[in-house]
């Protein structure tokens, strides 16, 4: 592929700072990063997996990723924060130890930022995510500053799910931000870690975010996200999981926020007996649009992935489900569902789904289903009936459908965390929506 | 003066004619029974009495309460007092048939000007108004009708019927498809809301209903106008000579 002109910018701002930005021996790894990056370019429609998700709107503005904004009170943030979580918080791509809080750990635990951690992180920072064909990755990889090292040692639990905030707000500033957040459970280990993405301003910004994560063998993590960027922002990530035998990984990615959004979550099946359910939902409005891509790589026999998502978009907003499996010529018995729907509030709304299932073995079980439609009409007079005014039966009838992606979510504060995002995108409704 | 007063109803669906001209009068704490073939319109009157769209009203008028009652909302309507117990009740996955009543509950008291419930006092509500219908906790928390059986959802009916206290309860073919058993757990919880402040409306295809929820006034409707009215003893006669007496062709009814 040839230079894109519009990474012109990003590379000359790696050039000018990119030496202060943390990590000694990370600083052949960030070199390597940006020429990749610059030689792949960003990523466009012409390339099948960004078939349905156009850039331009991004690439046209300039985020800086170095630029230096006032501090910001992340205070102001405190909803957000999860009851009961040792919290990493980052405001505009900086640790702000000031609403960090981590309490005491077991022993051999590390829980950190990532600006502090990265020295001792050099084994698995940057593995586990893959770069090829990932320019977003790439730039990110050149950019990291700051975020969460999470590493869990052989059978150990966490009691307290982790969780990670990430605030920006460049005020009159257009900042892009490049957070990593690795995670590592060794044997037997167990944890939950909560990824948070909020911000505001009116110039507008970028959130490049990249999430590693290695599931020891036997060891648990059960990883959920909330994307609730402000409409001025962009969204981009990758959450690349990499399963060893028997490990169980569970994910499940809730998105309301950002004028433009894109969540990929790739697992790879590395030992056999592991499992993953893999959730998402997005709700929509206005001009949003927000793109779920997932990629179950089964590359060892008797390995089980269920991916569950739900859209809902209102409007004339645009949501985009791809939805990967790949069954390797060694992965028998394996056992891959997917299951995607849409729901279409308006008639300016818009949903793509596509599965894309690449199948080598022969002795494998692989379901997929994919359906769009609009609200039951015959549910919403039943509960109009009973006297639910119209909002309130749309309400409730759209609740219910995402409802099967919280299922799959701890009770409790977690829950609440995700169904609090839910419950503020239905309060705005007949805002933003043109 | 009446509860309900309709007026020459003419009413459309698809631009065919279903409804040619009823005049209905129900006063206060009477039940009446609509009896016909299928096909005579007797779902169509209850749903135009409840507000579902796509049933175009070309000629006459509606008062409840002496308000017109075409000009409200289906959630109005529940909130001034009007229930329609669904022929076939809609499933709903992913709601609690609590999280439903709950919700329906708190609208029409917020409607009415009552306050509203709070999750004890619901439960509370819920419980008493359910041992009526036998319903066991369990279909409570279930989502609203999945899984149900035929007996359960229509039992599920008449138990939000309970709930939401109406003055006209519209009973659309309540009876069908029950057995014996589950025929006289429904008209057992109907009868025990009857009162000189409820009024109803049971239509059905079948006599072996009115036996259990005796009617006031029996109307024989076919081909979209009442050909009959009367009292009780209106029902036992077209039980014995079947519909083909008011020539009307029915060979369930006449069977």
């Amino acid at each position: 592929m040839t230079a894109n002109d519009n990474t012109a910018p990003l590379v000359e701002s790696f050039e000018r700072g990119g030496a202060d930005l943390p990590g000694g021996w990370l600083s052949p790894v960030r070199g390597a990063a940006i020429r990749d990056f610059a030689e792949a370019g960003f990523p466009t429609p012409r390339t099948e997996s960004w078939k349905y998700t156009n850039l331009g709107r991004l690439t046209r503005k300039d985020f800086d990723p170095l630029a230096d904004v006032p501090a910001v009170d992340a205070a102001a943030w405190t909803d957000l924060f999860v009851d009961g979580c040792d919290r990493i918080v980052v405001v505009n791509g900086r640790y702000d130890a000031a609403n960090s809080v981590v309490g005491a750990l077991p022993d051999g635990v590390v829980l950190a930022p990532l600006s502090e951690a990265v020295e001792g992180a050099a084994d698995f920072l940057t593995h586990i995510a893959q770069s090829e064909d990932a320019p977003l990755v790439a730039l990110n990889t050149a950019f990291m500053r700051d975020g969460l090292v999470l590493r869990v040692p052989r059978g150990t639990v966490l009691e307290r799910p982790v969780q990670i905030v990430h605030i920006v707000d460049g005020g009159g500033t257009a900042l892009s931000v490049h957070p990593r957040t690795l995670v590592v459970a060794e044997e037997g280990a167990e944890a939950t870690v909560i990824e948070t993405f909020a911000g505001s301003g009116e110039a507008g910004y970028w959130t490049n975010a990249v999430t590693e994560i290695r599931v020891g063998a036997n060891a648990r993590i059960r990883h959920v996200k909330r994307q609730s960027e402000a409409l001025t922002g962009f969204h981009t990530a990758v959450t690349q999981a990499r399963l060893d035998r028997d490990a169980r990984y569970g994910v499940s990615a809730l998105a309301t926020g950002a004028t433009l959004s894109r969540n990929e979550i790739r697992v790879s099946f590395e030992g056999e007996g592991a499992e993953c359910e893999m959730s998402g939902a997005a709700l929509l409005r206005g001009r949003q649009h927000a793109d779920t891509t997932t990629l179950a790589d089964h590359r060892v026999p008797h390995t089980d992935c269920r991916q569950v998502f739900r859209n809902v978009a209102d409007g004339h907003a645009r949501v985009v489900f791809q939805g990967g499996v790949t069954v390797r010529q060694d992965a028998q018995k394996t056992d891959s569902s997917q299951s995607s729907r849409s729901l279409l509030l308006a008639a300016g709304a818009q949903a793509d789904a596509k599965p894309e299932l690449r199948i080598f073995a022969d002795d494998v079980k692989c379901a997929h289903g994919a359906t769009v439609g609009d609200l039951d009409r015959a549910a919403l007079f039943y509960l109009e009936s009973r006297g639910v005014p119209p909002a309130e039966a749309r309400a409730l009838l759209i609740r219910a459908f995402v409802g099967e992606v919280l299922e799959t979510v701890p009770e409790g504060a977690v829950r609440d965390h995700l169904d609090g995002a839910i419950a503020a995108w239905m309060d705005n409704d007949g805002g933003e929506n043109d | 003066m009446s509860l309900l007063s309709v007026k020459n109803l003419h009413v459309s669906v698809d631009g065919k004619e279903i409804l040619k001209g009823i005049d209905l009068e129900i006063g206060a704490g009477e039940v009446h029974a609509i009896m016909g073939p299928n096909g005579s319109g007797k779902s169509t009157l209850s749903y135009v009495l409840s507000g579902r769209e796509g049933y175009e009203v070309t000629e006459g008028e509606v008062r409840f309460g002496g308000r017109d009652l075409l000009d409200m909302e289906p959630h109005e309507r529940a909130a001034a007092g009007v229930f329609l117990a669904l022929q076939y009740p809609v499933e709903i996955p992913g709601v609690s048939n609590l999280t439903f009543l709950k919700t329906a509950v708190n609208s029409v008291r917020k409607a009415r000007g009552q306050d509203e419930l709070d999750a004890i006092n619901f439960l509370k509500y819920a419980r008493e108004k359910g041992n009526i219908l036998e319903m066991k906790d369990e279909l409570l928390k279930r989502p609203v009708n999945v899984g149900f059986s035929g007996g359960e959802k229509k039992r599920n009916e008449i138990f939000q019927m309970a709930m939401l206290e109406p003055t006209l309860a519209i009973l659309d073919e309540t009876d069908s498809g029950l057995d014996i058993d589950a025929l006289r757990i429904v008209s057992d919880g109907v009868n025990r809301l009857r009162s000189p402040e409820r009024s109803m409306l049971v239509i059905t295809h079948y006599q072996r209903l009115l036996d259990h929820i005796v009617p006031d006034y029996v109307h024989v409707l076919a081909k979209g106008r009442f050909v009959a009215s009367g009292g009780k003893e209106l029902a036992l006669e077209l039980e014995k000579e079947g519909y083909a007496k008011f020539g009307v062709e029915d060979d369930a009814a006449a069977a």
